[in-house]
């Protein structure tokens, strides 16, 4: 069985992350809790506030070994909604924070727009671009996937983005890759019903080899 | 625009009333739940109806089960009243809590709520009773109780002190299938400023229909139609592809 | 009066049942024509088992035929339905108990029941509605009978005043209309909802569908008791004459004998559940709850339509420790709806509460002040249940 680390740094759902990850078939573990366990697979949850998220990261001294996990490519650091904000270099929600900087590129808020409804809720369409190295995905390409935000990640190199959605006719980054080993997605795959835990399966499943 | 399961919960069964009163029991919430996210429901709601009467909650253990095997959104309502009763449903496995008579007695538990666990976390539940023509007002504890609020004011109130969503429901017309309370949604639809969620008097595809040709962007939570069998899950999400 | 005087006749020991809440003091009914010195027999609690009749009657409602009861039902109700004319009368108010019963009598079982009304003392907007919504949504003809309002409102003042029991007109006058008009119709069935044995009456009289005449007929007018005064007093007391008390008379039992009228109760042939008539007036007849929940109970389906109605179950607390929340909670929990834990617990959060909503107005009604109120009430604090510590009066026995 293997192991999946659930990065617990204090925000996020880890609950629903550790019952679909067990659903799946996997032994997920907490960070906070198992500091001996092994596992080439660490998962960043996310519900909340940048900038609060960057704080206890710092706090319990996170972000370092996070980097340093990144760096063996046999190793996959997976990123769920804020948990993926957090790759890129700042967010403007709230006050200016420094995020991890593994991905260039900026987090600001989907909307000024004061008539725009946020944050965006639902189930919606989610399209994955045409990518060899994601071929595994292309099952995925316009399935619908849940989403609960009101930031989002936008990476500078086009080819950070290999998944994006609509907000008020406007695109968005909704799944992002970095150097193969560092991904992120704007959806929660783990509230995603079936579909969603197909996702997450697969992704871990072809990230690992 | 979402189709959201309403499971409104007393002790060990699901009930359905109408207008709020009433403990018709339908079922057991586990063998519920369980069928209705096997047949694509998007969202969940569980609200437990006597928690607020009798000072308890004790549906933690339920949400702690069924997220064993259920992977779509579940919001926990009914008796939260304090931050640790937010910690607890979190840890139990909800996703969001549906906050009413907390707020309406202390708007700025609100704040706090949001501060600790985020926007997206908190989810304030209204349900609504219609006092005069173009007024209603928000009630407390499933109903029985007045506020003597304007609901314009409170909704303006709530958007100000913190929410993820905000749920209305007509008290109206909750449990009567006779459709969705229209001119209510009407009222508060150009003040709302986040996801809305309109619940009470569906009973049948129409009564959707009519809410999604008249309003963008609002989701409905559904319980009559699914506990009585009046409508699949199947054909109401057809009406969104 | 020894500490321990029990005013109402009722046992000096307060014993609860141990399924339900009721306490032996909850009264059984009396005939209220006759009711001069408000003294009462309480519900039973069996010694051994500390269950009271109304629990017992509940167990064995478990093993009724209820299959058989209807086919008896339809059977009974073949000899009586007419294709011209009306078969059966229903009194009610269109409160979910009448409002299932003149329905289903109708629409189900194809008889042609004229409903007729005795009007509550004061309708509330929602009482009036539900009754409306009756007759034009439930779709069914009816009498509303109004007494005179002056009349009525002295014999509320003089009940009040003498019994503590301002309710009293309006339970006798709701036990008379049914055959008063049903004899000056010919009608000779007329059905009420369910059995008041249900709750605690003699066990025995469950098993008969038919209401004892003695509630509603009698023999001798100079007998008649009104508000615990004698009729022959109030006409020469007050400015009325005989003519002004036609509908508190009961109809003589020869009449109605002769016009072979009798009342059933449609409980004893269909299993009586009050929350599921809730349900079926809400779907049937646009029967609405109350806006908010009832003063003295959590409720919010039961017996809403009259303004005077939270001082009769205020009163019933004063008098016999049992107010609305002890009332609904025994029936739900009966029906198991709640269990008694939680009834206990609604008990003690809403049984004493006070009904502010129409005070002035009952107190403009009886044509008191509140201190007048106030003295009346604490005259019929019985000893055994009440003492004063500290200027508050405490009930010394609760189910908690």
């Amino acid at each position: 069985m293997k192991n999946v680390i659930i990065v617990d740094y204090g925000m996020g759902n880890i609950k629903s992350l550790y019952n679909s990850l067990k659903f799946l078939g996997y032994n997920p573990v907490f960070y906070s809790e198992e500091k001996n366990i092994n596992s080439n697979i660490y998962i960043l949850p996310g519900v909340g506030a940048f900038n609060q998220a960057m704080k206890l990261i710092e706090e319990k001294k996170i972000s370092n070994n996070l980097k340093n996990f990144v760096k063996n490519k046999n190793n996959l650091l997976l990123g769920i909604c804020l948990g993926m904000q957090l790759f890129f270099e700042e967010s403007s929600e709230n006050l200016e924070t420094t995020g991890l900087g593994m991905i260039k590129g900026k987090v600001k808020k989907l909307s000024d727009n004061k008539n725009h409804i946020l944050p965006n809720v639902g189930w919606f369409e989610t399209s994955i671009k045409n990518d060899q190295a994601f071929g595994y995905l292309k099952k995925f390409d316009k399935q619908k996937f849940y989403y609960v935000h009101s930031y989002i990640a936008e990476p500078i190199d086009k080819k950070n983005q290999v998944a994006s959605s609509l907000y008020n006719g406007n695109n968005f980054c909704a799944m992002t890759v970095k150097n193969s080993n560092i991904i992120g997605t704007q959806f929660h795959p783990e509230k995603s019903s079936e579909i969603g835990l197909e996702f997450l399966d697969m992704l871990i499943k072809n990230s690992i080899n | 625009m979402r189709t959201i399961a309403r499971i409104d919960i007393k002790n060990q069964d699901v009930i359905k009333g109408i207008n709020l009163e009433g403990l018709r029991k339908i079922g057991n919430p586990e063998n519920i739940v369980k069928e209705y996210y096997l047949n694509g429901i998007d969202e969940i709601l569980i609200i437990d109806s006597v928690a607020s009467l009798y000072g308890r909650n004790n549906l933690f253990d339920l949400i702690k089960n069924i997220t064993k095997e259920i992977f779509v959104p579940i919001t926990l309502g009914g008796g939260i009243r304090s931050l640790k009763d937010i910690e607890n449903a979190l840890n139990s496995g909800a996703d969001k809590v549906a906050i009413n008579s907390k707020a309406l007695e202390d708007p700025d538990f609100l704040s706090k709520a949001v501060s600790s666990f985020g926007e997206s976390t908190i989810l304030v539940n209204i349900e609504a009773k219609k006092i005069s023509e173009e007024r209603w007002e928000p009630y407390k504890f499933c109903g029985r109780e007045k506020t003597n609020l304007n609901l314009i004011d409170w909704i303006n109130t709530i958007q100000d002190k913190g929410c993820g969503e905000i749920l209305l429901t007509s008290i109206d017309k909750e449990g009567t299938e006779t459709g969705f309370d229209i001119d209510l949604i009407t009222n508060v639809h150009e003040i709302i400023k986040k996801p809305l969620i309109v619940s009470g008097g569906c009973g049948n595809l129409n009564h959707i229909q009519e809410v999604k040709k008249r309003f963008k962007d609002v989701s409905v939570a559904v319980a009559s139609v699914l506990h009585y069998k009046i409508l699949k899950i199947s054909e109401i999400k057809k009406l969104f592809l | 009066m020894s500490k321990n005087f029990s005013m109402f006749g009722l046992p000096e020991d307060v014993i609860f049942c141990s399924k339900c809440v009721m306490s032996n003091q909850r009264p059984k009914s009396v005939v209220e024509f006759k009711n001069s010195s408000n003294q009462k027999s309480g519900l039973t609690i069996d010694a051994n088992s500390s269950i009271c009749d109304a629990c017992n009657y509940n167990e064995t409602k478990k093993k009724i035929d209820w299959e058989k009861r209807e086919s008896e039902l339809i059977e009974l109700l073949d000899k009586y339905r007419k294709t011209n004319g009306y078969d059966c009368l229903v009194p009610g108010s269109g409160g979910k108990d009448s409002a299932y019963t003149a329905h289903i009598l109708k629409y189900k079982y194809g008889m042609n029941p004229l409903t007729v009304t005795w009007a509550p003392h004061s309708y509330t907007d929602i009482g009036w509605k539900n009754f409306d919504n009756w007759i034009k949504v439930g779709g069914l003809d009816n009498i509303l009978f109004t007494p005179n309002g002056r009349v009525h409102s002295l014999l509320t003042k003089l009940a009040f005043k003498n019994l503590l029991h301002p309710f009293q007109p309006f339970i006798m006058g709701q036990k008379i209309i049914g055959p008063l008009i049903a004899s000056k119709f010919n009608i000779p069935l007329i059905f009420y909802g369910e059995n008041q044995a249900e709750y605690g009456n003699a066990v025995e009289e469950n098993s008969n569908p038919k209401m004892d005449t003695k509630f509603f007929s009698q023999k001798n007018n100079s007998e008649i008791i009104l508000g615990g005064e004698k009729l022959s007093s109030i006409i020469k007391n007050y400015d009325f004459n005989l003519n002004d008390f036609e509908p508190y008379i009961p109809p003589p039992l020869d009449d109605l004998n002769s016009k072979k009228i009798e009342q059933r109760f449609l409980g004893y042939y269909l299993k009586w559940d009050p929350q599921e008539c809730y349900y079926y007036a809400a779907k049937n007849t646009g029967f609405r709850p109350n806006t908010e929940r009832t003063e003295g109970s959590y409720s919010k389906y039961s017996s809403i339509d009259d303004k005077i109605d939270t001082f009769h179950y205020y009163l019933t607390f004063i008098k016999f420790g049992l107010g609305r929340a002890s009332y609904d909670a025994a029936q739900e929990i009966r029906n198991e709806k709640i269990t008694r834990e939680e009834g206990v617990s609604l008990i003690k959060k809403y049984d004493n509460e006070f009904p502010k909503k129409y005070f002035t107005h009952f107190l403009e009604y009886i044509e008191m002040n509140e201190g007048d109120f106030s003295s009346t009430v604490d005259k019929f604090r019985s000893p055994h249940l009440w003492r004063k510590k500290n200027k508050e009066w405490k009930l010394l026995h609760q189910v908690y």
